[in-house]
């Protein structure tokens, strides 16, 4: 452990009688309560703190806030572990560990460093033409190496321990930022009674006030506190982050609840993504300040000059005891008053030319050496800075120049002006423009509900923030209807005079001095990319800002050109002879500052990632032992294993019990929709290709409905209850298509049809019971229905009870065996359910799960889910003669269509293994055996079979070398272990459907490389006649 | 008598969730309505319908799809321009049939739906900050006062949320499928924990 040696004796916002042990690198240090991470590194001497992206230079501290290129770190460990989080925005912690990070094997001695040495061979787009030969696949060798030495921190593949939370919250005006606009914005919205939320990403309110030492500014700061505390209105939320801006004036903001300590309390959250929807917004989010680009400008030791103030006034760190401010204005100016005051010996150099008396003499009294017109060619040092070299400097000819004379410094806080920050605003489509006079961006037409106020607007002062902050917020209390208190004035306190003595003077780059060696000059100091790259670019014709922003990977991901924005618009002005203007700008997109998968994922992770409908029998699943399988969002039970079962074991259990006894499934998840009106019948006609308007009351009948566009949507059955009722049921998978083109149908398309329809899935508990004793079974449980093949015949409908609860009685079988689906009211599901379990344990019933189910309709050949996909006809799947050829339906028109007639489309046949041997899989591709190829050539080409013909793009090729080419002639849908039959089935579709029965073709797996010689047969495999449906 | 099972029978744990907070941030339990039924009718009848229902139930018939009206125990939602789900006791729910059971084809339809949802009461005076885990509703008393109602989604699940009137701390009536009121359940329970909360015996 060392001593806090760059620790000022007294001063800054920092609670010293809390102190704060923390690691970094796996040494010990400590800090205070109010520290960061960053400042925490500085006041323990601590100057390198990262290796560049891809040139492995040392990197320290170069700025106090969120727009820090350098100093990202991983922190904690295991699931706590996050990459990339500048130590600029780690509130320290006591127990914080930090690793620096793409260093091997430490950050002082980093072996990659070498990569530094050969600047040419990584220059821009270096990806595109250094590593592409010898061979074309060349590259995918290069790629693991360039790729495991590049970049930044490692993500972990631990569980992360943490809960994350969403949350949606309302307001009239929201307010980006807590500086001093925003702290004057939202006071004024809330005094006129606005429902204000006031958003900082630090954690306290102030702003760059936090980072001043006059006690104007400070006793400003605290009566506007004091006076935001009493506006019941306004919520502050620190530790937040406005990370993006949206439709609809929705903004995504993220709340870092428990990140300033070690591990969240009790049931609290880490991090709460919020969803913010605002009448109007004031964006009052600062400025940030920009580099200057000279010669090594990248060295541990240099710094953005408010970085330097900030770090000596808030966190009381004197960041070197020998400083060189570099600037080209005079915002700096106060930077180095404020460095000198804390005691650092301090000299100044300032491009411009001329500086004011009033300038000059400032520096004096501070004992503050002054070098106008002079730049800092290049800085000095290995890995920190050790000195700067000064040449002398004329912006209006800026050219190489011989260094005039070196001064020695440990810390160079350099500031080339400042850059409004816009990227909430240019995420909604608003452009900044160039104001040449100040030498930034400012906000171009804002969008409608917009407003920025204070720094982002440009203003540079206090007292113009926070005059500009209050008129922001007047004009949205007045858009928002506010009360007239609104017309108040600034919280109370003296305002500083801080006009500008002398105007700015933009520089972009300082060219390096003559008779060096030329070092290399930073643009993007996150992403390594500088003033050389862009050069490159612009000679290999990346003259457009987007293109030379995507070559050079300038501004992109987490850091979005915070700093290197417009040096490098000014750049290119420079090397194509254009305005900055006529340049224009990128886009910064979402999020302005990186957000955790976590925080947006929320709680819907493992078991909720979606959420989950449960049958009204689901207890008693669990309770049996059923293991549970989701299809869709329904869990339904797979199978119910015996002691020792497998689930094959299990599903043969249960299959054959069904065949010879009898057994029961939850069939809940059907769609279920009560279809009432005068029309109901007409309706019907018109949805189903088949006929339903003669269907009489209490009988069932099958249908079919298909999209507008001819291809199957559904099947199911539906009931007639009563004259004008019935009752639809759909696949579960497709409950809610048809559900929603019924409802669109009568909405938009036959508005004239006096037809309700309702889900009633939810309101329903449905079980099938099924097999030769279903009969027995249910005259056991079920009183008011006769249930004799005359009295309720196979699709016959009737109602009756189980003891108390009332039920609904459909003689269908989806397995071919006699069945029948019984409906009672949800609530009612479970004791129904045990019922027929009491009842019939002597008949042999076995509950029975989807596996089986599965099992049973494919025997049976009744297509499903995985047949009704969305691209196959009714002529596909063999249904073609259901159609009626004399009412119109719904699809019926473009089903004629000739892709849909083709002949040649593949039709729905059984399958199964030719000679017993291989595996069939879903998803197989049927392919012609006769167009099967047996060896390649040399070159890698087909030997094709006389037969073949010519081949097609797609290939496949079996692990014995042979294979096919095309895309085959059909597929395999559905596929089970039959114990009816005791072999492996399948349904499929193929080309020339029926015609191919008894034939020989060959089912193709590309995924394992299998190719297994199937035979094609009817799809019926099990009582093709019917005869025990009705037995 | 079969027993009638609530969806949430397996899930329901009467006692305290997350944080100790006395008095609780939030109060879950489920409330059971004996009776949810709808009616629907037809755009060029609704009108005379909806004069029926209010001289014989007297209960206005809201003239939005926002506002609830009540009158003595039963509470009426407009789902639908044309669609109505009337909410009672069991008391209120023998008249209503006989009402409805007056009813024509030709004035309208009725589905019984009280299987089809599980209502969860949730009250407390942090009632809406937990509702806005999962809400995108501003449920800001001047915004969302009593009785108004929503139909919306709160973790992928249809709700129909509905604010009680009379209450000393904000209350809360949510209508959820019955199929994922376990899931809607859960998450109501893990988002609650950070607040801390309370479930209590259900009610009949």
């Amino acid at each position: 452990m060392t001593g806090q040696v760059r620790r000022l004796a007294a001063g800054g916002r920092i609670d010293r009688s809390r102190p704060v042990s923390f690691r970094f690198d796996g040494r010990t240090y400590t800090g205070h309560a109010g520290d960061t991470l960053a400042s925490a590194l500085l006041a323990n001497g601590v100057t390198l703190v990262g290796r560049s992206f891809k040139y492995h230079r040392p990197r320290g501290i170069y700025s106090a806030g969120v727009e820090e290129p350098n100093a990202l770190v991983t922190l904690r460990g295991e699931g706590r572990h996050e990459p990339n989080v500048p130590a600029t925005r780690v509130e320290l912690f006591d127990g914080l560990e930090a690793q620096s990070q793409n260093r091997w094997p430490s950050l002082r001695h980093d072996a990659m460093s070498v990569v530094g040495r050969f600047p040419k061979l990584f220059a821009a787009g270096f990806y595109y033409k250094t590593f592409m030969g010898p061979t074309r696949r060349a590259w995918m060798v290069y790629e693991h190496f360039i790729r495991k030495a590049a970049g930044m921190g490692d993500p972990t593949s631990a569980p992360d321990p943490d809960r994350y939370e969403k949350a949606h919250a309302f307001c009239n005006l929201l307010v980006v930022g807590a500086g001093p606009a925003g702290l004057a914005a939202a006071i004024a919205a809330g005094r006129s009674g606005l429902r204000v939320i006031l958003v900082e990403d630090d954690a306290e309110p102030g702003g760059s006030l936090l980072a001043r030492r006059d006690r104007p500014a400070t006793d400003w700061l605290q009566s506007a506190l004091a006076e935001l505390a009493s506006l019941p209105t306004v919520r502050v939320m620190t530790r937040t982050s406005a990370f993006g801006a949206y439709d609809g004036m929705t903004f995504g903001l993220l709340e870092r609840v428990a990140d300033h300590v070690a591990v969240p309390p009790p049931f609290q959250p880490r991090q709460r993504y919020w969803r913010v929807r605002a009448e109007r917004a004031i964006l009052a989010t600062g400025m940030i300040e920009r580099p200057i680009v000279f010669a090594d400008n990248d060295l541990p030791g240099v710094m953005l000059a408010s970085a330097a103030q900030s770090y000596a006034n808030r966190f009381a760190v004197l960041p070197g005891r020998r400083v060189v401010v570099f600037t080209n204005n005079d915002s700096a100016y106060s930077a180095a008053e404020d460095l000198r005051a804390a005691g650092a010996e301090v000299s100044v150099v300032d491009v411009r030319p001329g500086l004011p008396e009033a300038l000059r003499l400032r520096m004096s009294r501070a004992g503050i050496a002054l070098h106008p017109a002079s730049a800092v060619g290049r800085a000095n040092g290995t890995r920190a800075i050790a000195s700067v070299d000064i040449v002398p400097f004329d912006a209006a000819r800026p050219a190489p120049a011989r260094v005039r004379t070196r001064l020695r410094c440990d810390l160079l806080a350099v500031s080339g002006g400042w850059t409004p920050t816009l990227h909430l605003l240019a995420q909604r489509g608003c452009k900044p423009v160039y104001d040449a006079d100040q030498a930034m961006l400012v906000a171009g037409a804002l969008p409608e509900g917009f407003a920025v106020a204070g720094g982002a607007a440009g203003r540079a002062t206090l007292a113009a923030c926070i005059e500009s902050g209050m008129a922001a917020a007047l004009a949205a209390a007045e858009a928002c209807g506010g009360a007239p208190a609104a017309q108040g004035r600034a919280p109370a306190g003296r305002l500083p005079d801080e006009r500008a003595d002398a105007a700015i003077t933009p520089v972009w780059t300082i060219p390096a001095p003559l008779g060096r060696r030329g070092g290399k000059m930073f643009v993007d100091l996150q992403h390594d990319v500088g003033a050389d790259d862009i050069a490159l670019a612009y000679r290999e014709g990346y003259a457009s800002v987007e293109h030379l922003k995507r070559y050079t990977t300038l501004g992109m991901a987490n850091d979005q050109g915070k700093t290197s924005n417009l040096n490098a618009l000014g750049i290119l002005a420079g090397l194509s002879g254009r305005t900055i203007a006529e340049v224009g700008t990128t886009t910064f997109r979402p999020p302005f500052r990186p957000v955790a998968v976590g925080a947006l994922a929320g709680p819907e992770t493992g078991l909720h990632f979606r959420p989950i409908r449960r049958s009204p029998m689901h207890d008693w699943h669990q309770e049996h032992g059923a293991e549970l399988t989701t299809t869709g969002l329904w869990l339904r039970p797979w199978y119910f294993p015996q002691p020792g079962e497998s689930r094959r074991d299990a599903c043969a259990r249960e299959t054959a019990a069904v065949r010879r006894t009898v057994g029961l499934t939850d069939v809940s998840s059907l769609g279920k929709i009560d279809v009432q009106g005068p029309d109901a019948a007409e309706f019907l006609n018109r949805v189903y290709v088949n006929g339903f308007s003669k269907l009489p009351v209490g009988r069932a009948r099958y249908g079919v409905m298909l999209r507008p566009d001819g291809i199957v949507l559904d099947d199911g059955t539906t009931s007639r209850i009563s004259e004008h009722h019935y009752f639809m049921t759909t696949t579960t998978a497709n409950a809610g298509k048809v559900m929603a083109q019924l409802e669109f149908l009568l909405q938009a398309a036959w508005p004239d049809l006096r037809v309700q329809v309702t889900s009633v899935t939810s309101q329903w508990a449905g079980m099938a019971v099924s097999g030769p004793m279903s009969r027995d079974l249910l005259g056991r449980v079920v009183t008011g229905i006769d249930l004799s093949d005359g009295g309720l015949p196979f699709m016959g409908v009737a109602h009756g009870h189980a003891g108390d609860i009332p039920v609904r009685v459909l003689r269908v079988s989806f397995s071919g065996e006699r069945a029948y689906e019984v409906y009672a009211p949800a609530g009612y599901g479970m004791a129904l359910w045990q019922m027929f379990c009491d009842r019939g344990a002597d008949l042999g019933l076995t509950v029975y799960g989807v596996e089986a189910l599965g099992a049973l309709r494919i025997e049976k050949g009744h297509v499903a889910g995985s047949e009704l996909e969305g691209r196959t006809t009714l002529a596909d799947l063999g249904l073609a003669r259901m159609a009626s050829g004399v009412k119109p339906f719904l699809g019926g028109a473009l089903a004629k269509r000739q892709g849909l007639a083709d002949p040649e489309r593949p039709q729905l046949v059984g399958l199964e293994l030719a000679d017993g041997a291989g595996t069939l899989r879903a998803g197989a591709i049927l392919c012609d055996p006769t167009a099967r190829y047996r060896k390649r050539f040399a070159d890698g080409s087909p030997v094709l079979s006389e037969q073949a013909p010519a081949p097609a793009a797609a290939v496949f090729t079996a692990a014995n070398g042979s294979g096919h080419m095309g895309h085959g002639i059909g597929f395999v849908s559905s596929v089970t272990w039959s114990p009816e039959l005791q072999r492996n089935i399948a349904l499929g579709f193929i080309s020339g459907g029926a015609s191919r029965i008894g034939s020989e073709v060959d089912a193709a797996f590309p995924l394992y490389g299998e190719l297994t010689k199937v035979r094609v047969t009817a799809p019926h495999f099990v009582d093709p006649e019917g005869e025990r449906l009705h037995g | 008598m079969a027993e009638l099972r609530s969806a949430l029978a397996a899930a329901y744990a009467i006692g305290p969730i997350g944080v100790k907070r006395e008095p609780p941030a939030v109060v879950l339990r489920e409330h059971a309505p004996q009776h949810l039924i709808q009616l629907s009718g037809w755009p060029d009848s609704f009108g005379s319908i909806c004069e029926r229902i209010t001289s014989h139930l007297g209960v206005r018939v809201p003239v939005d799809c926002l506002t609830a009206s009540a009158h003595e125990d039963v509470t009426v939602f407009r789902v639908g321009p044309t669609r109505l789900w009337f909410v009672c006791d069991a008391a209120c729910g023998g008249r209503l049939r006989d009402f409805f059971d007056s009813f024509d084809v030709r004035d309208g339809v009725v589905t019984e739906i009280d299987h089809s949802r599980t209502v969860i009461r949730v009250c407390g005076p942090e009632a809406q900050t937990l509702l806005n885990r999962g809400l995108p509703i501003d449920l800001e008393d001047g915004v969302f006062p009593e009785h108004v109602f929503v139909q919306s989604v709160v973790h992928h699940v249809p709700v129909l949320v509905h604010r009680l009137p009379s209450r000393a701390d904000p209350a809360f009536d949510l209508y959820v499928p019955r199929e994922y009121a376990v899931t809607f359940w859960e998450w109501l329970i893990e988002a609650a924990a950070p607040l801390g909360g309370r479930v209590d015996r259900g009610e009949a």
